[in-house]
């Protein structure tokens, strides 16, 4: 009786483990973060769509997210098996290019519609998004209408963060803070501190909280109202317009210099903004497509308020002060 | 025996040491006199050591009437079942713990509108030190009661009957029979329940309400993600480790020698009790406990099911999953039994004629919940990497971690058990000269099968809900039932992510009943 089960337990190791072999064509390894190839994300997509075009098969490695993508790069350096690095945000290009392990990326991004120019030599925008103050509307009908009105002193509806050292959207906001407030950010970041409910490790951890009622206002995007319109037929969460603008953060992907399929990563850079590719990620990125879609562009995408002015620090300049920015947050949130 | 547990003893050490010395050995400049200056890290330190004394404080006070009352009451219907809920949250990923928590003493939770109905203009405001207490005591009363059941089990029934016809009162029982025991057993529990509260992470920032509640696996996290400096995140997980090694001799220390009964059964199956304020006190502790520690449970399954009926779900993705999560915690749990158990064993030859040694195989044995999790995974990443890569890596990385991480575990669940058998047996069977392989057959096995099961079962269900093996050695054909939750939530799928909650919480629950009856026979629990 024993041996049957323990039989059927290694039967069950020894299937789910089961890897699928492929045959003899190319493989291109790319590196991404995990939501990016859940069954939510683009990767499951895409992949069809790349593998049919370039008759090779993708080998997604899936990390954390955005930073940890970074992190592994360095510790690999030139021994990475990586043929493409997809997830990385202008946050971080400075410093991955700095690895010098990048490529150029060879790539025509004239049909780009980023609110900003784009002139990276090294890294494909593939989407892009603006960091917002989400509100549950039926319960705080009024929001803040400014980052100031937001971080003035005084009581006000409370608000769900996150940590800039764990989570990319904090990260963000460390920077709009900045950006907008220069010398004032750590007595901004001391007002806002009386208004935080709880800053998170992540931003899955504060939406969740978000929507079980636990504040009015979170960390989040312009875009994830159009996920709630187009998912949940509701209007009831909506991102705050502020009169700064809003911080901008786009997705991209690179190339390495030591791939040993350098066609394969170019011919896949290139497929990241063209037509097809761009229509799937909106509805499973949650994200702006980064060329013009017209009438493909979801409507509950096209609805959505475009932020008066699209906020960007210089990636160099965001390498060369986040620890001391980070440092400030600390010293004044932190009391 | 001595020799086996020398070697895992040796293994543990290397095992832990190899992992931060490969951090060491990265590139990164450890501004270590910068670092002990920061003012930040101070305060990270003040604040660590409140949370995690007042939760191991707290945990305990409760955790030993509970422990109490289970003991005492050893034969009410559904007390197994009970007992098997309440470790649920030992096992729990800490995300759904926190919507648990949340759902039930949070701002628009179950409390909240408890007390609108009635009118009191208060509201529970749990961010902060509370929040983060409350969740820690949530986590850490049942893993309390877990270590000191077997504390109460240790007292023969001859050393009860013996105090019921002296005719003891309650306080006399206490003091000379209960006290000396829970000298023996509560300085380790209290050190195991510290020792996590110290390195508890998404749950101090989730409930923390601020930067000024964190705790040192954020610097290390910080030092790994951000500024990518191996050496700065190595240096901060020995800070770590310093405090909890300073907190596991304490308690070793601490530790007195009661003597261990030699009746033929613990567990007083007839608590020589009769008293009915005592019975109705030991119900009382009971159902406030079950009632605490049930509650966020019971939320995180009405959601599940609620979940269940509105989201649609990917069954074919789910077993798969789960298939994969059970496949890469079950030969974990084993592994850290083989591990744990030459360790232990040697532990309780040792006590009696070289107690110094036996106290030295105990703090190894509860080592690597003294490391930074995420410390001794890039380390045995950067390891890894030198010798197997793709998938074959990170499945041997994720069972490694795993492995490691469930040996104090499944140490301090074996030591009493363990130690009891040795206690009577050993006389035995040197006169009888039965030893080695026999020996085991015989006597030792069919005695610790139950606590074996416990043991692995608990190791197997901890193992389950990891998420830092499966995020450090990320391979997108390894997505367990963890990580599948995590996508959910990260693609704003809340409904689809309370029901793969609720999966997880049922897994953990068959496989955890499933391996404590297969492995520890009927006799177990």
């Amino acid at each position: 009786m024993i041996s049957r089960r323990w039989a059927l337990l290694a039967a069950v190791i020894a299937t789910s483990a089961a890897a699928p072999a492929s045959a003899d064509k190319p493989t291109l390894t790319i590196y991404t973060y995990s939501s990016f190839v859940s069954e939510w994300g683009p990767g499951p997509a895409l992949q069809p769509l790349f593998e049919a075009q370039c008759g090779c098969s993708i080998n997604w490695v899936s990390l954390e997210d955005g930073a940890a993508l970074l992190s592994r790069l360095k510790l690999e350096g030139v021994q990475t098996e990586a043929d493409i690095v997809l997830g990385l945000d202008t946050n971080l290009t400075a410093e991955t290019a700095a690895t010098g392990l990048i490529a150029p990326h060879e790539a025509d991004l004239s049909a780009l519609t980023l609110p900003i120019a784009w002139d990276d030599a090294n890294f494909v925008p593939y989407d892009y998004g603006y960091f917002a103050v989400v509100y549950d509307s039926q319960i705080l009908p009024n929001p803040p209408q400014s980052l100031a009105e937001l971080t003035a002193p005084g009581d006000g509806p409370k608000i769900i963060l996150m940590d800039p050292r764990t989570s990319t959207p904090g990260l963000g906001l460390l920077l709009w803070v900045k950006q907008v407030a220069g010398d004032g950010a750590a007595e901004a970041w001391t007002n806002l501190a009386k208004k935080t409910l709880t800053v998170t490790k992540g931003w899955s951890e504060a939406y969740g909280l978000f929507l079980k009622g636990e504040a009015p206002m979170v960390l989040s995007y312009t875009t994830s109202p159009a996920y709630h319109v187009m998912m949940e037929s509701t209007d009831r969460y909506k991102a705050a317009e502020f009169a700064e603008g809003n911080y901008l953060q786009v997705e991209v992907a690179a190339r390495l210099k030591t791939s040993d399929q350098p066609e394969l990563a170019k011919l896949f850079l290139a497929f990241l903004t063209s037509r097809a590719a761009q229509e799937k990620l909106p509805t499973t990125n949650w994200m702006y497509p980064v060329i013009d879609l017209g009438d493909a562009l979801p409507q509950a995408f096209r609805d959505l308020k475009v932020p008066a002015k699209a906020l960007l620090m210089p990636s160099d300049q965001v390498a060369a002060n986040r620890s001391a920015w980070i440092e400030e947050w600390l010293n004044s949130a932190g009391q | 025996m001595r020799i086996a547990s020398l070697f895992v003893a040796a293994l543990l050490i290397a095992g832990i040491g190899a992992a931060l010395l490969m951090l060491f050995t990265q590139a990164g400049g450890a501004d270590i006199a910068g670092l002990l200056r920061s003012v930040y890290l101070r305060r990270v330190l003040e604040f660590t050591l409140l949370q995690a004394g007042l939760s191991t404080a707290i945990s305990i006070a409760l955790g030993v009437p509970v422990a109490r009352a289970f003991a005492a009451e050893s034969t009410f219907p559904g007390r197994r079942l009970l007992l098997g809920l309440m470790s649920l949250p030992i096992v729990l990923p800490s995300l759904v713990a926190v919507f648990g928590i949340v759902a039930i003493y949070g701002q628009n939770g179950v409390l909240a509108s408890l007390l609108r109905g009635l009118g009191v203009a208060a509201r529970p405001d749990i961010y902060g030190l509370g929040g983060v207490v409350l969740a820690h005591v949530f986590f850490n009363l049942p893993l309390a009661v877990r270590l000191l059941l077997p504390g109460w089990q240790s007292i023969p029934l001859e050393t009860w009957r013996l105090a019921a016809q002296l005719g003891m009162p309650g306080w006399a029982r206490f003091r000379l029979i209960e006290a000396p025991m829970l000298r023996r057993y509560l300085p380790q529990a209290a050190a195991a329940i510290f020792l996590l509260c110290v390195g508890s992470f998404a749950i101090v920032l989730a409930l923390g309400g601020g930067p000024g509640a964190a705790t040192f696996e954020v610097a290390v996290f910080e030092a790994i993600r951000f500024e990518f400096d191996p050496p700065r995140a190595a240096l901060l997980a020995l800070c770590g480790l310093a405090l909890n090694l300073a907190c596991l001799t304490l308690a070793q220390q601490a530790v007195g020698e009661a003597a261990l009964g030699t009746g033929w059964r613990g567990g007083g199956q007839v608590w020589p009790v009769g008293w009915s304020r005592g019975r109705l006190q030991n119900g009382l502790f009971l159902l406030t406990a079950a009632l605490f520690v049930l509650a966020p449970v019971v939320a995180t399954v009405t959601d599940g099911i609620a979940g269940l009926i509105q989201a649609r779900l990917n069954w074919p993705a789910l077993a798969r999953a789960a298939g994969i999560s059970l496949a890469l915690a079950v030969p974990a749990a084993f592994a850290a039994l083989v591990l744990a158990l030459p360790l232990v064993l040697a532990e309780a030859a040792a006590r009696a004629r070289n107690p110094r040694r036996a106290g030295w195989l105990r703090v190894i044995s509860a080592l690597p919940i003294a490391v930074s999790p995420m410390a001794l995974g890039l380390g045995w990443f950067l390891i890894l990497r030198l010798v197997v890569e793709g998938l074959p890596r990170a499945i041997l990385g994720v069972i490694l971690l795993n492995t490691l991480m469930a040996v104090p575990f499944v140490a301090a669940i074996l030591r009493p058990a363990v130690e009891r058998a040795h206690h009577r047996h050993e006389r035995l069977c040197r006169a009888l000269g039965i030893a080695g392989w026999r020996r085991w057959r015989l006597i030792d096995w069919p005695v610790l099968r139950p606590g074996i099961g416990m043991a692995a079962a608990l190791a197997a269900a901890m193992a389950l809900g990891d998420l830092v093996g499966i995020g450090l050695f990320g391979d997108a054909r390894l997505r367990n039932l963890t990580l599948l939750l995590y996508d959910q939530l990260g693609a704003y799928r809340m409904e689809g992510a309370a029901a793969t909650a609720l999966l997880l919480l049922l897994l953990v629950f068959v496989t955890y009943q499933g391996i404590e009856r297969m492995v520890g026979g009927r006799a177990a629990a």
